[in-house]
């Protein structure tokens, strides 16, 4: 009857397809977004992440001592420590206009949280007096220009960090973070004296064999600071923006207006559907059809429109997830997701064919005779 | 004669207070199993009612009602529609075909109802769709057919399980003239071939000529009852998809000319298995006999 009846049929996939497109695409930059917040700690290469106590995630951490440094260093299954500072720094264009970047002072020996790929240039010349890699997405801001006559930053540049002049050596592949900044890298020794009287986080490297977390907890028995591996300070990370920020509440209203926008177009139009096919329901019930079997011919009908808009849906979030992939913005699907997305689909679907199930079983089979 | 359905002291009213109608006034009603049935009578009579709940359809206010030896208004919710999906054909003014399903279908449906197999429901549907002379369009949605080409589909579908007892209802109302006459021809041969009941309402003289009994209805009571029998043959012209608008079933076009092809017997009501000696025709018995 659906098939049939085109008009309802399109009315309802759109609105199944516009819901579970809204629902899939907000949680995916959801995801995105928050994953954000993962990838300079798993771009890190460091097996142990330790900071203060208190701290709550890479930008949010009260200063440690250098000498802990080597108290970290020093507890056994340790293969080496060194310091990492993490903090917001403007650059300046040979122009006088200026960016603001998310800069990454590493130790100049460990070179440990460094860049990871290197697109031009290379890391190891961090440890040259006035140098700084950037990521690419800072070469793109940092350009001077525009259009045709745009030019890019290069290996060899001078750029102003803060108040010094440097050279950068290097560009590597992007560093995405939650700020959505661009990324300069800087070697703690060879930078302003902020950066050595005071060190934001610990990395550390495990000797090869050894249990990081057992050795997370010696660091932490050991120092009295907080002793990550890696894997678990992403997830602080991540679980720490997930409960101190208004972000997941804010997608959440989006996936919620999703679900509603989605169950009024799909349900208002079912009902309507099934009103205008009322007569032929009794005459089911006429002839026999009893409530189960009427209420699986809606079902069904419901099913197959919710799985056609379902997969409308989907797929449009596919492409938009395809079409930002590699840009600023940030969007990451995953099976999880769909299967989250699909449940949001059913209930809808489930909803709209109770209430038009329940109509459709209340039709009157002595209708049929009086048309 | 064994009777298909049987009405005894059957009321119904729709309504409450001084709004209230009395649809059907303690009507009684025996229809012979194997005869055509004819319900007739002026728009509000009661007719539609009658038929619903002959058809196990209208739980009546009071009186007994017995189809096919069951009293189908005894039985769980569950049991009545199993009891009309297995013993009941349905035939509709509108024909209620589903939109969206093809002809063959829509004939498979009440097959499957009674727990067919799909593949049994088919061959069963495409077979009576043959019979019917659809056999060509079996495929076909219902909306590209003619009202003539829904109404044979719709009467495929109300045969395809084998019902005792099938249930018309103005079958020929929306159909042209002899378009309507090929419907009645259809059913009849249909009926006469299994033996199957066949109740028909209509307002449609022309069909009355098909009609082993006709029972007028007036103001909720039956006032009368004819029984006519057909000459022998008569009852399976031509066949289906029989186009060429020779078959030699009787249509009329009065009751007059209804009274000249068979002698009918009037009776009351009361006394259906015991005939009043009359003589008096159709259209002449117009006295109406209320229902004691």
């Amino acid at each position: 009857m659906l098939v049939y009846d085109r008009t309802r049929l399109l009315g309802i996939v759109f609105g199944i397809a516009f819901s579970s497109l809204l629902m899939t695409q907000q949680l995916g930059v959801f995801l995105g977004v928050m994953e954000l917040s993962r990838h300079p700690v798993d771009a890190s290469r460091a097996d142990l992440w330790v900071a203060d106590p208190h701290a709550q995630m890479t930008t949010i951490s009260w200063p440690l001592r250098p000498a802990d440094v080597r108290r970290v260093a020093s507890v056994e299954g340790v293969a080496w420590a060194s310091a990492l500072n993490v903090r917001p720094e403007l650059v300046r264009r040979r122009d006088g206009t200026y960016e603001q970047c998310q800069m990454f002072s590493i130790d100049e020996r460990t070179l440990a949280g460094g860049p990871t790929a290197m697109l031009a240039g290379n890391a190891e010349d961090l440890r040259r007096p006035d140098a700084v890699v950037i990521d690419a997405e800072a070469a793109d801001h940092l350009a001077i220009g525009s259009g045709a006559s745009r030019i890019p930053v290069r290996v060899g540049d001078r750029v102003a960090v803060g108040e010094r002049e440097m050279t950068v050596v290097g560009i590597s592949r992007t560093l995405r973070n939650f700020q959505f900044q661009p990324v300069i890298w800087v070697a703690r020794g060879r930078h302003e004296a902020v950066e050595r009287r005071s060190v934001g986080f610990i990395l550390a490297g495990a000797v090869p064999g050894a249990d990081h977390e057992r050795l997370a907890r010696a660091v932490s028995s050991a120092t009295g600071l907080k002793a990550l591996t890696r894997d678990a300070f992403s997830d602080e990370n991540f679980i720490f923006l997930l409960i101190n920020t208004g972000i997941p509440a804010n997608f959440a209203i989006a996936v919620g207006l999703g679900f509603v926008v989605g169950l009024a177009i799909a349900g208002q139009t079912f009902l309507q559907f099934i009103n205008d096919h009322l007569r032929h329901f009794a005459a089911l019930k006429a002839m026999g059809a009893g409530t189960r079997t009427i209420m699986a011919m809606v079902c069904a009908q419901a099913l197959t429109a919710g799985a056609l808009g379902y997969g409308i849906g989907i797929g449009l979030a596919a492409l938009f997830d395809r079409a930002v992939h590699g840009t600023i913005l940030a969007s990451r699907l995953t099976p999880g997701l769909f299967a989250l997305t699909a449940g949001a689909t059913v209930v809808i679907v489930v909803i709209a064919a109770l209430f038009g199930g329940w109509r459709a079983t209340r039709a009157d089979p002595a209708t049929v005779f009086r048309s | 004669m064994q009777a298909a359905a049987s009405l005894s002291g059957v009321s119904k009213s729709f309504g409450a207070g001084e709004a209230s109608v009395r649809a059907l006034r303690g009507v009684r009603l025996e229809v012979p199993a194997g005869a055509l049935m004819m319900v007739i009578g002026p728009s509000g009579c009661g007719k539609t009612t009658l038929v619903s709940v002959l058809a196990a359809i209208l739980r009546p206010d009071a009186g007994e009602v017995e189809v096919l030896g069951e009293r189908p208004f005894s039985l769980s919710p569950r049991a009545l529609a199993d009891f009309r999906a297995r013993h009941l054909g349905f035939v509709f003014q509108a024909f209620n075909l589903i939109p969206g399903l093809t002809a063959l279908e829509n004939v498979e449906l009440p097959a499957l109802l009674i727990g067919m197999s799909r593949m049994v429901a088919r061959e069963r549907a495409t077979m009576v769709l043959e019979r019917v002379g659809m056999g060509s369009r079996l495929g076909t949605y219902p909306q590209q057919l003619s009202g003539g080409q829904q109404q044979r589909v719709a009467i495929a579908r109300a045969i395809v399980h084998e019902p005792s007892l099938v249930v018309c209802d103005e079958p020929t109302s929306a159909l042209d003239q002899a378009t309507g006459r090929r419907a009645m021809i259809l059913l009849r041969s249909l009926a006469a071939e299994r033996g199957r009941t066949l109740i028909v309402v209509t307002h449609d003289q022309r069909a009355y000529g098909f009609a082993d009994r006709i029972a007028t209805m007036e103001d909720g009571h039956i006032v009368r009852i004819v029984r006519r029998r057909l000459p022998v043959g008569d009852s399976t012209p031509g066949g289906a998809g029989d186009d060429d608008g020779s078959a030699d079933a009787p249509v009329l076009g009065d009751a007059a000319q209804l009274a000249q092809l068979a002698p009918p017997v009037v009776t009351s009501p009361d006394s259906d298995t015991a005939p009043a000696a009359s003589t008096a025709s159709v259209a002449s018995a117009g006295t109406r006999k209320e229902h004691p």
